[in-house]
């Protein structure tokens, strides 16, 4: 392996992860490595086409980050801020020590794809009924993506560049690659970055992917509903959650003794420039995002010992992706499809494959893909199922690509 | 309507406040209330009595105690409609813009019956934004 292509590496330091698979990145893991969907009936989107979703375990929201923001906030904030909280906290940084917390220096950027609209039937209907004085004064700061970032600095205290880059399902990659540019630019020397969002709490937010045809279907089976890879996938299942990390310079990581979870070596951005919402038939931007993400991690191919697949379980991006991978990666690494088991969480999704991805490389442990019964036979790759593939790895590629051709690749390697 | 027993109630449940800070001499500031839960707190009075308070009470601010904002609010609801009840509550429509009427705390999910547009209702209701002026952005 040759050495990063330009300026101190950057390392992730701290992890958090809530999601379907569970609230913590302790309990998500095991339900990962458990290789089963968590989809089942959701009673926000009961009595439509599509009544079941990934949901994250009923949590207290209340007592995890406070009643004084629940109250004001949408679940993509409670999210958002739980997950800060428990990266920041594995990272060993305490934003209270103020010898160590250096406020100014420290920013945070996530990635949310559209706005939260869990609150917007019951304010609206009551717009419909002309009854304006009694719509809630909280629906601007509740449901806006740039709160995340914004409620994560206010409850971290972290006061450097804050900002929410949004890339549809490809945000909290893109969020991760941008926080490494932050501190390779010098603007800060630590960032919290990652996605946070909840499109299936809200038939809103829900049944507008379902009327555009790219939600499974399988009423009748929830827990067979998502199926990367097989042959009878048909569409994905809406997700929710947040994965979030701390990175800051490595040496910088090792002055202060930090464990280090792994090097935040590479990043790619790319656009199909093709169309609004259908993948490029070659899968062009895919393929330059993961060959950029190399080339700026200074690796090749071959030292990519895992790759952690978008695959939504579409027709389409499924087949695209599954061409690109097998041609970039010819050597067969073993692949993942971490939504089998949680679903799409759209803009937070990107950035809890990273956590994963990570994880995966820190441990030495692919988790299984779920509902791989059949894989499509025009899929011709690695897929990791039924139970966890413990290897040593190098170094892992994350891949991510969002409605509007916008495709975001991280690479990440041992320190 | 026991409007203190309702508004500790809500601060309580709805804000989060201790049980133990809920003393009448605290002012809303020093419960936590910034100018948007102020106002938030006044639209669920609102839903709740049908009473228009939050175009009534646009004047008060967080400097004001407890037991202050109590007193204000039940001098309000007290001089509204004798009834003091929700006018139209579950008719859809029929309330006139600004006199509340919805059930407060409706399930959220698809609207029963969207019942056709009311009366315009963007225009002139600068109430809020009075309140809420000290909100950053």
């Amino acid at each position: 392996m040759r050495a990063a292509s330009r300026g101190e590496p950057v390392a992730v330091t701290g992890l958090g992860l809530i999601t379907p698979a569970g609230v913590g990145v302790e309990a998500g893991w095991r339900t990962l490595c458990d290789g089963v969907s968590t989809a089942s009936e959701d009673p926000v989107l009961q009595g439509t086409p599509v009544p079941f979703s990934c949901r994250v375990p009923d949590i207290d929201a209340a007592e995890a980050v406070g009643r004084k923001l629940t109250w004001r906030t949408d679940s993509f904030i409670h999210f958002a801020v739980a997950a800060a909280r428990e990266a920041v906290a594995d990272a060993g940084l305490d934003p209270r020590d103020a010898c160590r917390w250096e406020a100014d220096r420290v920013g945070v950027v996530m990635g949310v794809g559209a706005t939260s609209q869990e609150n917007h039937p019951r304010e609206y209907a009551k717009l419909l009924r002309g009854q304006h004085t009694t719509l809630s004064p909280t629906i601007v700061p509740r449901s806006v993506p740039n709160m995340a970032a914004g409620e994560i600095a206010a409850d971290l205290d972290a006061r450097g560049a804050n900002l929410c880059t949004s890339t549809a399902c490809a945000s909290g990659a893109t969020a991760i690659g941008v926080a490494r540019q932050l501190i390779a630019s010098g603007a800060c020397d630590t960032v919290i970055a990652g996605g946070s969002e909840s499109a299936r709490n809200s038939v809103f937010t829900a049944l507008p992917f379902w009327r555009m045809g790219v939600l499974s279907g399988r009423a009748h089976d929830p827990a067979g509903a998502s199926r990367p890879f097989d042959a009878d996938r048909d569409g994905f299942v809406l997700g929710e959650g947040a994965g979030v990390m701390v990175l800051e310079r490595l040496g910088a990581a090792r002055a202060r003794r930090a464990r280090i979870h792994a090097v935040l070596a590479g990043f790619g951005a790319t656009a199909d420039a093709f169309h609004p919402v259908a993948p490029h038939p070659e899968g062009d931007g895919a393929r330059r995002a993961l060959l950029a993400a190399l080339a700026d991690a200074g690796l090749e191919a071959g030292d990519i010992g895992h790759v952690n697949a978008h695959a939504t379980a579409t027709r389409r991006n499924d087949l695209v992706e599954g061409r690109v991978l097998r041609e970039v990666f010819p050597h067969f690494p073993p692949v993942t499809a971490t939504k089998s088991v949680i679903g799409h969480a759209l803009g937070a999704a990107g950035a809890i494959e990273a956590v994963c991805s990570v994880l995966a490389l820190a441990r030495g442990c692919v988790p299984p893909t779920a509902n791989l019964d059949r894989q499509d036979p025009e899929i011709d790759l690695d897929i990791v199922q039924k139970t966890p593939c413990e290897r040593r790895l190098e170094a892992v590629a994350s891949c991510s690509f969002g409605f509007g051709g916008q495709n975001a690749a991280l690479v990440f390697r041992t320190p | 309507m026991d409007i203190e027993a309702k508004v500790t109630g809500y601060l309580q449940q709805h804000f989060g406040v201790d049980a133990a800070a809920l003393r009448p001499d605290a002012t809303l500031e020093e419960l936590d209330l910034d100018s948007l839960a102020l106002l938030e707190l006044l639209v669920i009075v609102e839903e709740e009595t049908g009473v228009p308070v939050t175009d009534e009470l646009a004047g008060m601010n967080t400097g004001a105690t407890l037991g202050e904002a109590v007193a204000q609010i039940e001098k309000a609801v007290a001089g509204a409609a004798p009834a003091g009840e929700p006018t139209a509550a579950g008719e859809p429509g029929a309330a006139p813009a600004g006199e509340g009427g919805a059930a407060p705390g409706a399930a959220s999910g698809v609207p029963a019956a969207v019942p056709a547009p009311g009366p315009a209702v963007a225009a002139g209701d600068e109430s809020g934004a009075a309140a809420a002026a000290d909100v950053r952005r």
